[in-house]
């Protein structure tokens, strides 16, 4: 009896123990693998180097089943030696050879390739680009409203034609025919006069109503408030700076250093892309747009080059959505580097990291955002001026306070006022300093 | 009569046409007060010389306006230890020549000369990071950054501190001309900044600390063995 249980137990744990036994084994797998492999290897995708799934089994049929660990531990060699086929073929697999794993033992490749030919893929938690299509239906809409209109007018038109040709014959055929030569300028007039009140509200309304659309519209020239122009490539920043957390600064890394934020050159987008040729969406078009151009044979992972040994590369055209005029100069310098203004770009690009492609905000988005407990923290000012006008430009140096205590250029600043306690005072009278304040709603500092 | 009718009609209807063809074109800005206040006569960056007074110049608009500056050139700088830094780093791509600074090129001894100057240079390096590598490095520089995680671990990056041999010298070549999956950054980064990267990475490898006395001394590594082997 006491045996029989002894047994049942050992029967339950063995294959228990067994189970972990593997389970370790493939953990084992799992972290040589990403110490090791996974710089350059992705399970069951291309990438530096190629695909890992399978490969130990093309190995086997092709009759180096063993020669696979010396190909590990260090390629160069097996391939100098020239005794094995598989290291021919995938000797030129990439420009980038690979770098020899001599410190892991056969076990442990074994382990590596057990890991990788159970991989299945994680799902990807990339949410969708939302496509231009909305914009496009609205577009289309108001097409067709402007043919119905026209139809409209025309059915209107023929119409009264109709009915007025019919009441010249109605009175022909009373006996006082009406003479159809009169102009209708002369019919017009006569109902002037004789409704002269109702004409001259109709007047009065129409001129009020033009002026005011006229100011209007006057007002809103040259602001380029949600401008949003199509663009060579269906770039995300939504996806790019939201979900991926990507720095503003690091695709536009000259807003530090320059008048221009700068548009990233195709190089910026190679940093990642010469191994991600895939995306969610339209992404693996737009994404081969860019090898288009840049000169760039994903297959090979290697540039385009003509008999001269130069790149061949097309320019990319894109649209420029903030513009600024001529007689305004802006350094982004100026305000984003830490050592000045230190503005977050949002201050005034508004949440980019919601949007698609590149676009103007908007006043009022910004002041949600600044709403917003990051809008708060990164302490965006409220405005009320149209954007990218000459108002929320002085609006801003008078709301936004700046901190003298700051290294850089207002250390400098607050050096030279010290020399100057009435000008002091006078600044510090309403116990805030704002850029207004030490010469920036100066003319000269902006237009010159 | 009908002659005048139809006549009437047509002019209508022109006159129906050309207001529909008043659709705003969606890529352009709108309307803005004197353009020729707004357009700069002289050569602007990102300003498209391809359409100057609405003539389009299809070679201005397809030739390459975005260059890299010649070689060699060297920016200004009053500061002799910078302009030392700014020297042309003469090191190609690829494997064996960042071998060659990883064994070959010291961190300039500016950056390292007390320990005050060396944290300085860390923290600015640390705020470089967070701009240029965290998104696939991570914060620690454990490889799990959000690019890596939303690719589906294409490619992972290997930890800094199961790299611990390497040289800083080889540090700055990886930086400037990429390694593996990823890019050269060069062009994003100008040497001194790269150099206060470098250092920063030093110290994630480090836990946190930088290592005066080691920084100085090159590090005998695998690299050398392999270089010796090739």
């Amino acid at each position: 009896m006491k045996i029989s249980w002894i047994h049942k137990i050992i029967q339950f744990i063995l294959p228990l123990l067994l189970i972990i036994n593997l389970t370790a084994f493939s953990q084992d797998g799992e972290k040589l693998f990403k110490a090791n492999c996974a710089s350059c290897h992705n399970p069951v995708k291309n990438a530096t180097g190629p695909k890992m799934q399978g490969v130990k089994e093309k190995w086997i049929n092709s009759g180096e089943g063993e020669l696979i660990y010396e190909w590990v531990k260090n390629p160069s060699e097996l391939y100098n030696s020239g005794k094995s086929k598989m290291a021919k073929a995938i000797w030129n697999y990439s420009p980038t050879a690979m770098t020899a794993q001599g410190h892991l033992s056969n076990e442990e490749i074994d382990a590596v390739f057990a890991y990788v030919d159970a991989y299945t893929a994680p799902v990807a938690d990339v949410a969708s680009v939302s496509s231009s299509s909305e914009n496009n239906q609205k577009d289309s809409n108001s097409f067709w409203w402007w043919i119905i209109g026209a139809v409209l007018v025309i059915i209107i038109f023929s119409v009264s034609g109709v009915r007025r040709q019919l009441s010249y014959a109605l009175a022909e055929k009373e006996g006082s025919p009406k003479d159809p030569n009169i102009p209708t300028g002369v019919h017009v007039r006569s109902w002037m006069v004789r409704n002269w009140f109702a004409f001259t509200l109709i007047l009065v309304s129409v001129l009020i109503i033009a002026g005011v659309e006229l100011g209007n519209r006057a007002y809103q020239v040259a602001i380029f408030q949600d401008y949003q122009p199509s663009q060579s490539i269906a770039y995300s920043h939504k996806l790019h700076a939201g979900e991926m957390g990507i720095d503003c600064k690091y695709c536009h890394h000259s807003a530090v250093k320059s008048k221009h934020a700068g548009i990233p050159s195709l190089n910026v987008c190679m940093n990642c892309h010469k191994v991600v040729h895939e995306g969610k969406e339209s992404g693996t078009e737009e994404i081969a747009k860019i090898h288009e151009h840049v000169g760039y044979n994903k297959d090979k992972q290697l540039y385009n080059k003509d008999e001269n040994g130069n790149r061949i590369e097309k320019p990319m055209v894109w649209n420029k959505a903030h513009n600024l005029p001529d007689h305004v100069f802006f350094s982004h310098q100026q305000h984003v580097h830490e050592n000045t203004a230190n503005i977050d770009c949002r201050q005034c690009h508004g949440p980019v990291e919601t949007y698609t492609l590149g676009r103007v905000s908007s006043t009022e988005e910004i002041n949600a955002y600044a709403e917003t407990d990051e809008g708060i923290e990164k302490g965006i000012v409220k405005l009320t001026r149209p954007i990218l006008t000459m108002g929320w430009c002085i609006e801003c140096h008078n709301k936004k306070e700046i901190d003298l205590t700051s290294t850089g250029y207002y250390e400098e600043i607050h050096e030279r006022l010290k020399n100057r306690p009435d000008a002091m005072s006078e600044i510090f009278k309403d116990k805030k300093v704002t850029a207004k304040e030490l010469g920036g709603w100066e003319c000269a500092k902006c237009h010159y | 009569m009908n002659y005048l009718n139809t006549y009437k009609l047509s002019l209508i209807s022109c006159c129906l046409i050309l207001l529909v063809s008043c659709v705003k074109h969606p890529d352009s800005p709108g309307y803005e007060y004197m353009p020729d206040m707004y357009r700069s006569q002289a050569i602007e960056a990102y300003v498209d010389y391809g359409l100057v007074a609405d003539v389009e110049h299809e070679e201005l608009k397809t030739t390459i306006s975005a260059r890299i500056p010649v070689d060699g050139t060297i920016p200004y700088t009053e500061n002799k230890d910078m302009a030392s830094i700014n020297m042309p780093f003469n090191y190609g791509d690829g494997e064996q020549e960042r071998i060659r600074a990883g064994i070959e090129v010291q961190i300039p001894q500016s950056y390292i000369k007390d320990s005050l100057t060396a944290d300085f240079n860390k923290n600015e390096g640390k705020k470089l990071y967070e701009i240029m590598c965290t998104h696939c490095h991570g914060d620690k520089g454990e490889g799990n950054g959000k690019v890596v995680k939303a690719s589906g671990d294409l490619i992972v990056p290997p930890s800094y501190v199961s790299l611990k041999d390497r040289t800083l010298g080889s540090i700055f070549h990886t930086i400037t001309h990429g390694k593996n999956a990823m890019g050269p950054h060069g062009s994003q980064m100008n040497k001194d900044e790269r150099w206060k990267v470098a250092l920063y990475v030093r110290s994630l490898q480090n836990g946190g600390d930088l290592l005066l006395s080691e920084l100085n001394a090159p590090e005998s590594s695998n690299d050398e063995a392999q270089m010796n082997d090739n």
